[in-house]
C-alpha cells in the first residue's frame, strides 16, 4: 500500500463500536495480541484521608495550642476561625467542652455555656450539654443545681438517650444527691446493645460504695461477671482509697475477697496503690516487696508456702461435658473431627484407663530446636516414664512417618493415639486430661486461649484455673541433648491471707507478679 | 399467572438432530416450560437455547403429574419460578412497631445524629425507611457503624456517576462535531458489524453443547443460612463474574447450582434481571443436591482446608465449589459437608508453586474459577495460578509485607541459639 493509504488504515479505530468488535474477535479466539491492563500495581492504594472534624480542630486549626491552653479564652475568635474554614467545622463547641472535660476545668466550661446562651444563633448541641453535666458532676458537690438545670434543657430535646449520652449523664448524676436516677438511664442501654458495658457502670458502683449500699454494688458486679466482663481498674483504685480514708464501709478485705471470688487481677498501678496503703497504715509495720514466685510455690522473700488448689469432682464432670459439646462437637461434628473418630477415642480411653501425663506430640515435635522431632518426643516421654508415670501421647496420622526407632521406643513405654490429619487435636488432649482425673499434667507450649473463649461463660473460670495449675509452664532442650521440665506445683494464683502476711498477684506483661506483704 | 408450555422430545427427533425453542416466548419471566426427555441422565439433554427458568422432568410420569396439577399438592415450596413472595413495604413495617421497637428507633435516630457530628465522612446524609428497618435488626454498635459506612460508600459511588455523566455530556457536545468529519469509520469500515444478538447466540450455542457433553461445574448454594445479607450479595456478584468469564471462553463449563433454598434470596437473584431471562444464558438451578445428579465417584469437592492437593485436571470428574463468603465466621464448613457425604476433598497446590507472603489462602469464587479454566486448557499450574492476587505473594512491595514481622520469620532459621 502506498504511504498515504497506509497512514489512514493503520490508525486504530476510534469509534466505540468498531473497537468492541475488534476486542470480541480477539477475545474469542485468544490470539496473541491480548489487550489487557495489569491488574495490580506495586504501589499500595493511597486512601484519600478525609479528616474528622475533631482532627481538623486539632491539627489544621490547632485550637488547643492557640486558644484553649490560655487563661483567658475568647470564643469569638474561635467562631470566626471555624466559619472561615467551612461547614465541616461547625461544632467547635463540642471540641472545646471535650477538652475542658478531660482537663476538669469547670470555670471555662461555665463561661462557654454563658457565651452560647447569649449568642442564640448557635444551637447548643446535645453533646455539649451532656459533657457539661459530666464536668459539673465530677468536679464537686457544689455544682448540683447546674446539673439539674442543664438536664431540664436536655429533656426538651429528647426523651430518650443513646450510649454516649448515657455515659456522660451517669457521670454527672453520680456526683449529686439524686444519684439513683442514673439507674433509670442504665435501663435504656438494653435497647441499643445486648451486651453490658463495664465502663458505664463504674461511677454507679463507686457512688454506691460511698453511700454504703453494698447490695447494689454487688448486684451490678455480679451481672457483669455473669457475662464474663471485668469492671474497669478505676473501681479497684477507688475502693483502696476509700479504705484509706475510711469513708463508707469498705475495707481492704472486701476488695481482696472480691478479687478472689471472681478471679479478677489488678493492674500495676492498682498494685502500687495497695502497696502504699499498707505502707501508710499506722500502728502496724508492713514490709512490701514485688517478686516472681516460681514453681515451687514458695515465696522467696518470706518463705511461705502458697496453698494448693482443690477441685470439685462434680464440677469436673460438667467441664468434661462442656468440652465435648463445645470444643469437639461445636456446631457440626464434621468440622473438627468425625463421629467414628470420637467413638474410637472414647473406647480407647475406657480400656486403657486414666493417665498421669498427657503430651501434645505435635507441639513438642515442631518446636524450634534443631533436633529430630521423634527424638524430642522420646526425650519428653522418657523423662516421665523414668519416674514411673503413665503417659499418653496424642498426635496426627502423619507422625507415623517420623523416625522409626524413636517411635518404636515410645510405643514400648507409653500409649499413642493418632488423630486424623484433617481434624484438630487440642480438644482431644483436653478431654483426655479431664477424663483422667484432677492430677493429670498437660505438656504443651500452647496457651489455649481460643478454647477458653469457646467454652462459654459458666465454666471459663474453672477452665483457666485448671490450666494454670496443671499445665507445664516451661520446658527447654539443652545443648547436650537433654530436656529440662519445670513441673507445676498446683498453687493458686489468688490473693492469699494468713495472720501475718498477704500475697497478692497482679498482671505484669504476659504473666503474673506477686506483692509480698509481711508485718 | 403463569403460562405453561409443554415440549417433549421424542426419540426420533433426538436421532435426527437438534431443534430450537421459540426464544421470544421463553424470554418472558412468567412462563414455565417443561422439557421431557426419555433419558434419565442430565447429560443427554438435547436442547437448544433454553433459558434458566425451565423445569426439567426426567420421567414421563412426573410430566403427567404436572399437567394434572398434582405436584402442587405435595410441596408448594417447589413452585420456585413464580415471584410471588410477599415483600412488605419498609414504611409499612415502620408503622406497625412494638412500643419497645419504637423506643429503639428513637434511640437509633439520636445515635445517627450524634455520629454525624463526629464522623461525617462515614455516615450517609439521607436515610430512607428501608435503611432503618435493616438497622433495627442489628444489636451491636460496631456492626451498625459498619453498615453506615457501607451506605455512605453507595452514596459516594452514585454521586461520582452523576458527575461523570455530566462530564461526558460536556465532552460529547464539544467533540460531536469533530467526529462526523474525521471519523467516518462507523459507517465505512472493513470490519464486520457484529451485533449483541449474534454474540449471545454464539454463547448460547456453546453453553448448550457443554450442557450435553461438556464438563459440569457444581456450585453448592446450600450455605445461605450461615451467611449475612451482605455476604450473600457478595456471593451473587462473584457468581455473576464467573458466569461472565464462562460465556466468553471457547469451551465453557456447564454451571449447575444445587441445594438452593426455595424461600431464599439466591433463586430470586437468578430469575430476575439480566442474567435470568434473556438470550445467551444457559445454566441449571435445582433444589436437589449434587449427590442425586451425578455418580458419587466422579465428585470432587474443592475446599481450602483439605489435606490433598489437585495434581491435574480430570475432565471426567465433576468439580464442586462451595458458594460461600466467610468473612465473619470462619469455620471449616465445606470440609465438614464433604466429609459427611464421603466425597474426596482437594485443594490447590499453592505452597508448591508460589512463594506466599501475607494473606488468607481462601480464594474468592471468581479467582478459583479462572484458575480452573486455565488449568483445563493448559495443564500448567504456573500459568493458571497467576490469578491469585499478587498482593498476597512475597514479591509484592506491600507495606504490610515490608514490615518487620515477616522478615524476622525468615532470619530466625539462621540464628544459632543455645537454649530453646
Amino acid at each position: 500500500m502506498s504511504g498515504e493509504l497506509r497512514k489512514q488504515y493503520s490508525v486504530r479505530p476510534k469509534s466505540n463500536g468498531a473497537l468492541m468488535t475488534f476486542c470480541r474477535i480477539n477475545h474469542m479466539f485468544r490470539s496473541n495480541f491480548i489487550i489487557s491492563n495489569s491488574s495490580y500495581c506495586n504501589q499500595p492504594k493511597q486512601r484519600q484521608q478525609k479528616l474528622n472534624p475533631y482532627e481538623i480542630f486539632r491539627e489544621e486549626l490547632k485550637l488547643t495550642e492557640q486558644f484553649l491552653d490560655k487563661k483567658h479564652i475568647n470564643f469569638n475568635e474561635i467562631d470566626k476561625v471555624c466559619k472561615e474554614y467551612g461547614t465541616q467545622a461547625r461544632f467547635w463547641q463540642t471540641y472545646c467542652m471535650d477538652h475542658f472535660h478531660h482537663t476538669n476545668d469547670i470555670n471555662h466550661g461555665i463561661k462557654l455555656m454563658e457565651y452560647l446562651e447569649k449568642h442564640s444563633s448557635q444551637k447548643i448541641s446535645l453533646k455539649t450539654l451532656t459533657l457539661f453535666i459530666a464536668l459539673t458532676g465530677s468536679s464537686g458537690h457544689q455544682y448540683q443545681n447546674l446539673v439539674y438545670t442543664t438536664f431540664e434543657k436536655v429533656l426538651k430535646i429528647t426523651d430518650v438517650f443513646d450510649m454516649s449520652s448515657i455515659k456522660y449523664l451517669i457521670q454527672g448524676f453520680c456526683g449529686t444527691d439524686n444519684w439513683r436516677k442514673s439507674l433509670e438511664f442504665l435501663e435504656m442501654e438494653k435497647f441499643q446493645s445486648t451486651t453490658k458495658n463495664a465502663g458505664i457502670r463504674s461511677p454507679i458502683i463507686i457512688k454506691a460504695l460511698y453511700e454504703g449500699d453494698m447490695s447494689l454494688a454487688m448486684k451490678i458486679l455480679q451481672e457483669l461477671a455473669a457475662e464474663g466482663n471485668e469492671p474497669s481498674q478505676r473501681v479497684f483504685v477507688e475502693m483502696v482509697e476509700m479504705a484509706e480514708n475510711k469513708t463508707g464501709t469498705v475495707t481492704i478485705d472486701t476488695l481482696l475477697d472480691l478479687l478472689r471470688e471472681k478471679r479478677w487481677y489488678p493492674d500495676e498501678n492498682t498494685a502500687l496503690k495497695i502497696k502504699n496503703y499498707f505502707l501508710g497504715l499506722q500502728g502496724e509495720e508492713w514490709q512490701c516487696l514485688d517478686t516472681h514466685i516460681k514453681n515451687d510455690g514458695v515465696c522467696p522473700c518470706c518463705g511461705v508456702n502458697l496453698p494448693i488448689a482443690k477441685f470439685n469432682p462434680s464440677d469436673f464432670e460438667n467441664l468434661k461435658k462442656d468440652i465435648m459439646e463445645k470444643l469437639i462437637v461445636a456446631s457440626n461434628v464434621f468440622h473438627n473431627s468425625s463421629p467414628v473418630e470420637i467413638k474410637r477415642f472414647i473406647e480407647f480411653l475406657n480400656t486403657h484407663g486414666p493417665f498421669d501425663v498427657v503430651i501434645d506430640g505435635l507441639n513438642i515435635g515442631l518446636c524450634k530446636t534443631p533436633l529430630n522431632p521423634g527424638v524430642k518426643l522420646r526425650l519428653a516421654v522418657e523423662y516421665f516414664t523414668s519416674k514411673g508415670k503413665k503417659v499418653l501421647v496424642i498426635g496426627k496420622q502423619h507422625m507415623k512417618n517420623w523416625k522409626k526407632e524413636s517411635m518404636r521406643r515410645i510405643q514400648e513405654q507409653a500409649m499413642l493415639f493418632y488423630v486424623d490429619n484433617i481434624s484438630e487435636d487440642d480438644p482431644f488432649i483436653l478431654y483426655a486430661a479431664c477424663h483422667s482425673g484432677e492430677n493429670t499434667m498437660i505438656v504443651t507450649r500452647d496457651f489455649l486461649h481460643n478454647h477458653s473463649t469457646r467454652i462459654g461463660v459458666e465454666y471459663q473460670q474453672l477452665f483457666n484455673k485448671w490450666l494454670q495449675c496443671r499445665k507445664i509452664p516451661k520446658f527447654i532442650y539443652t545443648k547436650s541433648g537433654e530436656i529440662l521440665i519445670w513441673e507445676p506445683n498446683g498453687h493458686e494464683i489468688e490473693p492469699f491471707h494468713t495472720t501475718d502476711s498477704w500475697h497478692i498477684p497482679y498482671r505484669y506483661e504476659d504473666g503474673f507478679k506477686w506483692l509480698c506483704l509481711v508485718k | 399467572m403463569t403460562t405453561k408450555v409443554l415440549a417433549t422430545i421424542s426419540n426420533r427427533s433426538l436421532r435426527n438432530g437438534l431443534w430450537q425453542f421459540n426464544s421470544l416466548i421463553m424470554s418472558k419471566p412468567n412462563t414455565q416450560c417443561i422439557v421431557n426427555s426419555c433419558m434419565n441422565n442430565l447429560t443427554s439433554h438435547r436442547c437448544y437455547n433454553i433459558p434458566a427458568h425451565c423445569k426439567y422432568s426426567n420421567t414421563f410420569e412426573k410430566l403427567q403429574e404436572y399437567m394434572r396439577g398434582e405436584d402442587l399438592l405435595d410441596k408448594t415450596e417447589k413452585d420456585v419460578v413464580e415471584n410471588e413472595t410477599v415483600e412488605e413495604n419498609p414504611s409499612d413495617i415502620l408503622a406497625n412497631l412494638n412500643p419497645e421497637q419504637e423506643k429503639t428507633l428513637k434511640i437509633l435516630k439520636l445515635e445517627y445524629q450524634m455520629m454525624s457530628e463526629e464522623n461525617p465522612q462515614n455516615i450517609p446524609e439521607e436515610m430512607t425507611d428501608s435503611m432503618w428497618v435493616e438497622l433495627l435488626k442489628i444489636n451491636s454498635i460496631i456492626a451498625r457503624s459498619k453498615l453506615y459506612r457501607y451506605y455512605k460508600s453507595i452514596e459516594n459511588s452514585k454521586r461520582k456517576k452523576k458527575e461523570e455523566k455530566e462530564m461526558k455530556k460536556e465532552s460529547i457536545e464539544e467533540t460531536s462535531h469533530q467526529v462526523e468529519r474525521e471519523h467516518s469509520f462507523a459507517k465505512n469500515t472493513i470490519f464486520l458489524r457484529i451485533l449483541d444478538k449474534t454474540m449471545n447466540k454464539s454463547f448460547s450455542d456453546r453453553l448448550t453443547k457443554s450442557m450435553q457433553f461438556g464438563p459440569h461445574l457444581v456450585f453448592d448454594l446450600g450455605f445461605e443460612k450461615q451467611m449475612k445479607p451482605r455476604e450473600i450479595k457478595n456471593t451473587v456478584k462473584q457468581l455473576n463474574m464467573c458466569h461472565g468469564e464462562n460465556r466468553w471462553t471457547k469451551d465453557p463449563f456447564h454451571f449447575v447450582f444445587t441445594d438452593t433454598d426455595p424461600k431464599g434470596i439466591f433463586l430470586n437473584s437468578f430469575h430476575t434481571g439480566n442474567h435470568g431471562s434473556g438470550l445467551g444464558n444457559c445454566y441449571t438451578v435445582t433444589d436437589k443436591s449434587y449427590l442425586d445428579l451425578f455418580p458419587k465417584k466422579d465428585l470432587v469437592y474443592l475446599s481450602p482446608h483439605a489435606q490433598r492437593t489437585l495434581k491435574y485436571f480430570n475432565p471426567n470428574s465433576v468439580y464442586i465449589i462451595g458458594a460461600l463468603v466467610d468473612k465473619s465466621v470462619q469455620q471449616k464448613v465445606t470440609l465438614g459437608k464433604a466429609k459427611e457425604q464421603g466425597i474426596s476433598i482437594v485443594k490447590f497446590p499453592l505452597d508448591l508453586h508460589l512463594s506466599w507472603g501475607i494473606g488468607n489462602k481462601c480464594l474468592t469464587l471468581d479467582q478459583t474459577f479462572k484458575i480452573l479454566l486455565r488449568l483445563r486448557e493448559t495443564n500448567d499450574w504456573k500459568e493458571s495460578l497467576q490469578f491469585v492476587p499478587k498482593r498476597k505473594l512475597a514479591e509484592a512491595e506491600h507495606p504490610r509485607n515490608v514490615g518487620e514481622y515477616p522478615k524476622q520469620r525468615q532470619q530466625n532459621n539462621y540464628k544459632k541459639r543455645q537454649y530453646y
